[in-house]
């Protein structure tokens, strides 16, 4: 632990564009700081990373707040995140900062399983509120079309 | 997963991985020796098994590793373990019948992997796949016996295309496919199996039939595929797309070519119909995925970066030179300078991805020590 900073959140965000950047929090003296470190062709900022990085930073840790951020975990190929692909089943999270989020995958023959895992873990990991994150691949209920939201069908072009 | 977990799997991952671009290379090797630019005295058995060492080797070992990744059952890593070595068995030279033995054997693990999946959930798109498998097993047999490779080249690219278009049969779903339309995808997929069956008893009657499946198959990608509606978004997402749509523009003409020439014995139209197929349609989508593959299966993160597309217009420049100029128009330095470029893709390729890992690390680095002290 550095000298002074009483806790260090490092978090890795790949935006939908394919530009990756680094959002670096610390807590010292009870004050949130942030820095972002930027690659070339970073277009971000954590201000317009969505629903701003400051305010998330000081909600209590809900499901609510964790489906927000799932919802930056985006599935490459398809450019939507999970939340709208109807992958996460379900989510808790309360004041232990313990968070389990129980989700499937399209298909069981998906390789994709290890690195969603990364993608959420690192989409939480700036949040100080989360101490521990648990994921559940289930297969029961099995993934259908019906669990895509509207705002998921429609960027797919569903008819 | 667990830091130390994530460590483990990337430690049990990577040698496999690495035995995969054993064969690439001895493949890519054995390429140049085809093109007669590389001295056949040094590794020849690379030039005779080019085509068994790029599809069953490299790309067996790949994608059997995938689909263990996926399962996450220990036994399946016997799949990418065997083809491995039966690739590396091949080049040193074992006795004649290790290496294909050993693919074989891959090959049928692949299929037991397919087996279990289908008992976790029954779907057509893995019964495809294990369709694909089953082409795998049958073309590694017929090597063990002897057989030339232009007898059992189907089978290999039927193992390609199956594996790769039950993925995308897979992903209709997601982009809300009415039943009418994948029923005319499975017309043609099941077209292309019939007459790549058909080609291990009657060979020019099989590889027109699976042409005709390989047209009707890339038509319907290019018409219905998700990624029609992809390469409108951005980064990565686009890539993929646009590196799909390009691998179905080769996969038609790998149709075309296959139903109109049947060629089975080394000449233009087989050099032609089997390179639209492998080179065109199978390595364009190894790009495509590749992005997320390697995260998936190394654990590590890939940062897209634009330079990506430089790869992938090399292959299809290069491999349009080939063709056309080689193979149609009779050049055979375009041939050369077209199977050299296409060699260069894959270098290229392979450059850019440990490059993708590297920014990626790099940036996570510079981020901890920007934190104050």
């Amino acid at each position: 632990m550095h000298h002074g900073v009483d806790s260090l959140r490092v978090a890795g965000v790949a935006s939908a564009d394919g530009s990756v950047f680094t959002v670096v929090l610390f807590l010292q003296s009870n004050c949130v700081n942030v820095k972002t470190v930027r690659s070339r062709h970073d277009k971000l900022t954590p201000a317009s990373a969505g629903p701003g990085v400051l305010g998330l930073l000081t909600e209590p840790l809900t499901p609510a707040l964790v489906r927000r951020l799932l919802g930056t975990v985006i599935d490459p190929e398809l450019g939507v995140n999970i939340v709208d692909l109807g992958l996460v089943y379900d989510v808790a999270a309360g004041d232990d900062g313990v968070v389990t989020i129980t989700m499937t995958l399209t298909t069981p023959g998906c390789p994709l399983g290890g690195f969603l895992d990364d993608q959420i873990r690192a989409a939480l990991a700036p949040l100080p509120q989360v101490r521990a994150v648990a994921i559940e691949l289930v297969w029961e209920p099995p993934w259908d079309p019906e669990l895509m939201s509207p705002a998921g069908r429609e960027q797919l072009g569903w008819p | 997963m667990a830091v130390s977990a994530v460590a483990a799997a990337r430690r049990r991952r990577l040698p496999l991985m690495a035995l995969a671009l054993v064969a690439l290379f001895a493949g890519m090797w054995g390429g140049l020796i085809r093109l007669g630019l590389a001295n056949p005295d040094i590794v020849p058995a690379a030039g005779d098994a080019h085509g068994p060492l790029m599809a069953l080797g490299f790309l067996g070992t790949l994608i059997s590793l995938e689909r263990a990744v996926a399962l996450g059952r220990s036994w399946v890593y016997a799949a990418p373990l065997s083809a491995g070595l039966g690739a590396v068995a091949t080049l040193v030279g074992a006795p004649a019948a290790f290496g294909p033995a050993l693919l074989a054997l891959g090959g049928f693990v692949l299929l037991g992997a397919h087996v279990v999946l289908h008992r976790l959930a029954p779907s057509l798109d893995n019964a495809v796949m294990g369709a694909g498998a089953v082409a795998w097993c049958a073309a590694a047999v017929l090597w063990l016996t002897g057989a030339d490779v232009s007898r059992f080249a189907p089978l290999m690219a039927g193992f390609l295309v199956l594996t790769i278009v039950g993925e995308r049969l897979e992903l209709t779903r997601v982009a809300g496919r009415s039943p009418r339309s994948r029923r005319l995808l499975l017309i043609a997929v099941t077209t292309f199996a019939a007459g790549v069956a058909v080609s291990v008893a009657a060979e020019r009657t099989g590889v027109r039939i699976a042409g005709i499946g390989l047209a009707g198959q890339a038509l319907w990608l290019a018409r219905f595929d998700i990624a029609r509606r992809t390469v409108r978004m951005g980064g990565v997402t686009r890539f993929m797309a646009a590196a799909l749509l390009g691998g179905y523009v080769w996969l038609a003409a790998g149709g075309v070519l296959w139903t109109a020439s049947a060629a089975l014995a080394d000449g233009p139209a087989y050099d032609a119909s089997l390179h639209a197929v492998f080179l065109g349609f199978v390595m364009s989508i190894v790009f495509a995925h590749a992005p997320v593959i390697v995260p998936a299966v190394l654990r590590v993160p890939v940062a897209f970066r634009r330079g990506f597309y430089a790869h992938l217009i090399l292959l299809h420049v290069s491999l349009a030179l080939r063709l056309l100029g080689g193979d149609l128009a009779g050049s055979v330095t375009l041939w050369r300078w077209g199977g050299v470029g296409t060699g260069a893709a894959i270098l290229l390729f392979l450059g850019a991805t440990v490059a993708g890992v590297a920014i990626s690390r790099r940036v996570s680095r510079y981020a901890l020590s920007a934190a104050p002290s």
